[in-house]
């Protein structure tokens, strides 16, 4: 599959005159406004010294997004088939060169009971656990595969991408197979881009037991899961990059009123010979490296009466190269308190650390910093004529979206 | 056709003194009060008891002392069709839909062993029917509902007679909304409409009406909420202000004092309940036109029919090319048969009607308010059948074609 392939496949569905125009879809608009005023120190080197610098308090909006998701049931033996298109976008970081607003999704899917389809730009999901932070990107060089064609810092460019993936369930819907292809974006070292979804840049595999949404609370792994990510560098003589994550998702207490919750994961990348610690500052080179990245958080929800009103975290993470002899370490910790259904309030304090090598790559050797959290939440359907794939009806009591 | 009063007799036992009374009006304008047996409250009355003492419905008596009627019903979730096409979870009685027809004699004692098997709570409302109060099935008010793969045993005497009903009165709109009704058919030997009418055929009519959008995504939230209630109750973690069910008004008072959010609150919940509810099928016994089941008659044949509404609106019984009898309501006899054509039957009413066979043909009967004779807005559907003269049918000759988009 290659980019030519997947704009004929999209463009065949978006020119055919097909449509059926008296059926309404389902319509689902989504999304989440988010603030943060940060603010923080950083032990930067400057000139002939380390300094500590205080960070103006500074509002940040990056991370806000809305979705539109437009599906309908589909012709069919069975009648128990959805298709649809989701169309997003974000606000980036400002520094960006995504842009001040980053087209996050356009993608069409398709599923059934057993089988998920999806086309177009999407979230990669180039992990196996979610973890508990403020933003997408907060553990960005600890908990993600890297896009190993970015030669500048761009958190869009490597949490979505163009792909085809195709999601296999069994066993009510616990058992997931994802097979994904996908074309990401490369830019150089000014954030210009050089090649954007041309090609395969990563082949990826994943399989995992897990809990669907509405049973998260039944078990003791809400997931536990393995997978593979294969780059291919034909810059450097067609090797392939691989990247290997496991990780658990783990109910320590099933109780929905107050549910403490584990999370691992682990990543080993082999990487590529001849990196200089110094490239480390480089998204492309680091990904490039070989690392172990490990991350583990502890969170505890409080849902008084079934809704959910707090939530402390503490997440700890570690990436280190040694090929480099370097390490860079973050601890994250969040409360988050929900004043109305889905706004939260919070405050979330980041510190982390590099290690010798890797200081004057990056050019800090600790920061410590302080968001304060305003966040709405919101998921509004209109003209629900048909439910999810993973409802307890759907799933426990025969498939009749 | 002539209605004889003197075949209208009083119960054993009195029910609504203020239903006896406006029949004795009508009675005295329709057929003279001389006609009229005395009902049993006045009788008590004029013996010197209020008629309350006298009436006093039984305590339901140990098995020892009298023979129970006994039937076994359960409620599972089950994948029904309504139409090729349109398949739906609902809940049912043995998994039917509608739940199966109960027939019983007037004053037999009636034994029902209820068993949940579902994650839901439950009851059984014994609709019309003159129980024992602790057997009414109203939750949290005559008794506690029947939580998951329990049994909770119902016992009455069948009084009076007529057409009812049951249905579970937990989370009523959504639970009735649901198939969680069916017909209980009380029958007497002095039936004065089986007397009247010497019919031969008796059917019973369940209209249902769905909103299966709602019903789906009712039925998701209460499941994901109940499994995780279940979880806490098996650990005795489960309290009042997480199941919003309190020992009294002043203890619900207390707990918004301190703070509870009740699931009323706009803030809190928004139910589709109420003006958004939008049924889109409507159906006889279970299904929508053209897959109800004909009634069927021959010339000369003179058939009952009992209607059930158990959905919430109200519909208008059109019958074509017959005069009917509308004869009972609420299970009771009227006091003069009423000759029409079409019929209004509210939420929660029953009513019989009298069909005589004297027009052979093949007769559509059906909803007339006729946005609700659709399948999800596509006429013809829905609330509609056919009153089917079995010897045309038998023979050669025109039958009725099935024409789903007009």
């Amino acid at each position: 599959m290659n980019r030519t392939f997947l704009l004929l496949a999209l463009g065949t569905f978006l020119a055919l005159p097909l449509g059926a125009q008296e059926v309404v879809p389902r319509i689902t608009l989504a999304g989440r406004g988010l603030v943060s005023l940060n603010g923080g120190l950083l032990d930067r080197f400057q000139g002939d010294r380390w300094s500590t610098d205080f960070e103006q308090m500074a509002a940040d909006f990056s991370d806000t997004h809305l979705l539109l998701r437009l599906d309908r049931k589909i012709y069919g033996i069975n009648r128990n088939q959805v298709a649809g298109t989701v169309l997003g976008l974000t606000f980036p970081d400002a520094e960006s060169p995504a842009g001040p607003v980053y087209f996050s999704q356009a993608h069409f899917f398709w599923w059934s009971r057993n089988w998920e389809f999806l086309v177009g730009r999407a979230r990669l999901e180039n992990f196996v656990v979610e973890f508990p932070t403020l933003r997408d990107d907060d553990l960005l060089d600890y908990a993600f595969v890297r896009n190993a064609f970015l030669y500048t810092e761009a958190p869009e460019y490597e949490l979505y991408g163009n792909l085809a993936r195709l999601s296999l369930y069994q066993g009510q819907s616990r058992w997931q197979e994802t097979f994904q292809v996908a074309s990401l974006t490369q830019t150089d070292a000014e954030g210009r881009t050089e090649a954007e979804l041309a090609g395969i840049q990563r082949v990826s595999a994943e399989v995992a037991y897990r809990l669907p949404e509405p049973l998260r609370f039944s078990g003791l792994f809400r997931k536990i899961g393995v997978r593979l990510d294969l780059q291919p560098l034909e810059d450097s003589g067609n090797q392939w990059l691989s990247t290997v994550t496991a990780g658990a998702d783990i109910n320590l207490s099933p109780n929905p009123l107050a549910n403490w919750r584990l999370r691992v994961q682990a990543q080993y990348t082999p990487g590529q010979d001849g990196i200089a610690v110094q490239d480390l500052a480089i998204p492309a080179r680091a990904a490039r490296a070989r690392s172990f990245g490990g991350v583990v958080s502890l969170s505890f929800l409080r849902r008084p009466y079934q809704v959910p009103r707090l939530l402390v975290a503490l997440t700890g993470a570690l990436r280190s190269y040694p090929d480099q002899e370097a390490w860079r370490a973050k601890a994250i910790a969040g409360v988050f308190y929900q004043i109305g259904a889905e706004v939260d309030v919070g405050l979330q304090y980041e510190a982390e650390a590099v290690s010798q090598g890797l200081r004057d790559a990056l050019g800090f050797r600790n920061s410590h910093s302080l968001k304060f959290l305003f966040s709405f939440e919101y998921e509004a359907l209109f003209n629900h004529y048909f439910t999810d794939r993973e409802t307890l009806l759907n799933l426990e009591h025969g498939f009749a979206p | 056709m002539q209605w004889n009063p003197k075949d209208l007799r009083a119960p054993e036992t009195p029910a609504d003194p203020g239903r006896r009374t406006f029949l004795k009006t009508l009675a005295a304008g329709a057929a003279g009060a001389a006609l009229l047996t005395k009902p049993s409250w006045l009788r008590a009355a004029q013996e010197g008891l209020s008629w309350r003492e006298k009436a006093t419905i039984p305590r339901p008596l140990p098995e020892t002392q009298v023979r129970y009627r006994e039937f076994n019903i359960d409620v599972r979730t089950v994948l029904h069709e309504l139409l090729p096409g349109i398949r739906i979870h609902l809940l049912a009685f043995n998994g039917q839909v509608p739940g199966p027809e109960l027939r019983v004699r007037e004053g037999e004692w009636v034994k029902v062993n209820f068993t949940n098997k579902t994650e839901l709570l439950h009851t059984i409302h014994w609709h019309g029917v003159d129980v024992y109060y602790e057997h009414d099935g109203v939750p949290f008010v005559t008794q506690r509902p029947v939580m998951p793969g329990k049994t909770f045993v119902y016992r009455f005497q069948a009084y009076p007679a007529g057409t009812r009903w049951y249905h579970c009165h937990y989370a009523t709109p959504f639970h009735l909304g649901h198939s969680m009704h069916g017909a209980l058919i009380i029958e007497s030997d002095d039936d004065p409409i089986k007397k009247t009418f010497r019919y031969s055929r008796d059917y019973t009519l369940v209209l249902e009406t769905f909103d299966t959008n709602f019903l789906k995504e009712e039925f998701n939230r209460m499941l994901e909420r109940m499994k995780q209630r279940l979880w806490l109750m098996k650990r005795g973690k489960l309290d009042a202000k997480t199941t919003a069910v309190f020992k009294n008004v002043s203890e619900f008072l207390k707990a918004v004092d301190e703070g509870w959010l009740p699931p009323y609150l706009p803030e809190r919940n928004q139910s589709r309940l109420g003006a958004d509810l939008a049924p889109n099928f409507f159906a006889i016994n279970g299904k929508s036109y053209p897959l109800t089941d004909p009634i069927l008659i021959r010339q000369g044949e003179t058939i009952r029919i009992r209607l059930i509404n158990t959905g919430e609106l109200i519909h208008s019984l059109h019958l074509h090319g017959h005069q009917f009898w509308w004869v009972a309501q609420d299970g009771n006899p009227l006091m003069q048969p009423i000759k029409m054509n079409t019929l209004q039957i509210a939420p929660g009413q029953t009513k019989d009607i009298i069909i005589e066979g004297y027009n052979p043909g093949y007769w559509t009967f059906h909803d007339h308010i006729t946005t609700r004779v659709t399948n999800n807005g596509i006429y013809p559907g829905g609330m509609l059948t056919l009153l089917v003269y079995e010897e045309m049918a038998e023979r050669e000759g025109f039958k009725p074609m099935v024409s789903l988009d007009q």
